[in-house]
């Protein structure tokens, strides 16, 4: 036990470690600031993996991530003034993310069924198409049971997963930008993982009692 | 550190969400603990299957589309831009004040130019106009039908032969209209006069009558008549007194 006890340690610094993300420089921001489209451009280019990423995350399908990817940098255009550079650009960045998701898991209302339509829409053997077919069948199969138990959490709490759990952001960074007490945040947290954790607990019952 | 406080420490403990010290006394009852380590061990596994999912491959063209869509969105121009310069909330708010007062302004002068316009047209059954309406001497009946005769005792003008002064007497603008006040009352001769009996005007036999629509006060009291006038508007009658001696007087200079 106490290997794995020393294990959680570990696992601690990395993600310290992985929560400082790198600044973009300041003079991009600052020429994208005034209007200047081809530094904008590049702007796009360092963030777009990480804003599809989350996005993607928060809601479960490729279409809305792309389509929620293309309204966070008209958004982060439009509102590129208002950013203070005292502040982390990633950090703002994010916050822009999830209130773009929000709205778009609000305006179309299937988000739940979103988590599932990937997972049986056939996108899955992409993401494992370079293993060997018995491990791209568990692959498959524990994505979709974290895609299922991830459509189990409410709007709140997926957002604390993604930013957390997946973005490996630190509690704080997590609660500056949901604009939440970092108490509030590992409460939410805390729900979370649980949630997580039976919906797996179930899942494998399930299939103890088919087999 | 109990067993319950510690399940509601695990999900934060497997990734260090807790402050040192609380990390450290978790630790130790986990090391005593199987039960508790066993809940770890599973919330572990939990944690490790959600960090193994894999984010789907985006191509390159996806970005470099969605890129391109975003920026000819912001080059495209949009009517707030070209307004920018010269509109922004505070010309907003004054444009807005301005068109308040400005209609408010048009709704308050517009009842007095339609009751303008209004008072020319004959058979409008305001009272208000219905003077005004005799103005114009089309609308007057024939001759024929102008009738004169003694008043019956009428609210208001029954104790004229008894001596006493009657509303009406009071306040002579009062006959066959709403006026309430004397001072109305003046006005209404002051503007009746010009216009309706001016005798170079018309011919009308009737224009004498109406001039002796306006009651004259005395301080003698004599026997007074009411004298009703049809125009062709059925809603408008014109009601007058005048003293019984100057109707006879004029009724037989018509005859002859």
């Amino acid at each position: 036990m106490s290997s794995n006890v020393a294990d959680i340690a570990l696992v601690m610094d990395q993600f310290s470690q992985s929560s400082r993300h790198r600044t973009q420089p300041d003079a991009i921001i600052e020429r994208a600031r005034s209007g200047d489209a081809a530094a904008f451009d590049q702007l796009m280019m360092a963030h777009q993996q990480r804003v599809m990423a989350t996005a993607w995350r928060m809601l479960g399908n490729r279409e809305d991530a792309r389509d929620a990817t293309q309204e966070v940098f008209l958004r982060l255009y439009k509102h590129l003034h208002k950013y203070d550079p005292q502040q982390e650009f990633s950090g703002w960045l994010y916050r822009i993310i999830i209130n773009v998701c929000r709205d778009a898991a609000r305006k179309r209302k299937n988000n739940h069924s979103s988590f599932e339509a990937e997972t049986e829409a056939g996108h899955l053997p992409e993401l494992v198409s370079n293993d060997n077919s018995e491990h791209a069948a568990i692959k498959s199969e524990q994505h979709a049971i974290v895609m299922k138990a991830l459509s189990t959490l409410t709007e709140k709490e997926r957002a604390v997963i993604v930013l957390r759990d997946l973005e490996g952001l630190s509690t704080k960074e997590v609660a500056q930008i949901l604009g939440s007490s970092p108490t509030t945040i590992r409460s939410q947290i805390s729900t979370a993982r649980t949630k997580i954790k039976l919906y797996r607990d179930r899942f494998l019952k399930e299939g103890q009692r088919k087999s | 550190m109990n067993c319950k406080k510690a399940a509601q420490l695990i999900p934060l403990f497997i990734e260090a969400d807790l402050e040192t010290a609380a990390m450290q006394s978790l630790a130790e009852h986990l090391e005593m603990c199987d039960s508790c380590r066993s809940v770890a061990e599973e919330f572990q596994a939990s944690q490790s299957l959600l960090h193994s999912v894999a984010l789907p491959e985006f191509h390159a063209a996806a970005f470099a589309q969605m890129r391109n869509s975003v920026l000819n969105e912001i080059a495209r121009p949009k009517i707030s831009d070209l307004l920018h310069p010269i509109w922004d909330w505070k010309t907003a708010f004054a444009a807005s004040l301005a068109m308040i007062i400005l209609t408010s302004g048009a709704v308050n002068y517009w009842p007095d130019a339609t009751e303008n316009i209004v008072a020319q047209i004959p058979g409008n059954s305001d009272k208000k106009h219905e003077f005004s309406a005799v103005a114009s001497s089309k609308d007057l009946v024939k001759p024929s039908s102008v009738s004169s005769k003694v008043l019956k005792p009428r609210r208001g003008c029954k104790n004229i032969a008894r001596g006493e002064v009657s509303a009406s007497e009071r306040n002579p603008g009062k006959i066959g209209t709403n006026h309430s006040s004397p001072e109305r009352a003046t006005a209404f001769h002051t503007q009746i006069i010009p216009e309706s009996v001016a005798p170079s005007e018309t011919t009308d036999p009737k224009a004498d009558l109406i001039t002796t629509a306006i009651p004259k006060p005395e301080n003698t009291e004599p026997e007074m008549l009411r004298i009703e006038l049809q125009t062709a508007d059925p809603n408008i009658r014109i009601i007058w007194f005048a003293p019984k001696e100057t109707i006879a007087a004029n009724t037989k200079a018509d005859l002859r």
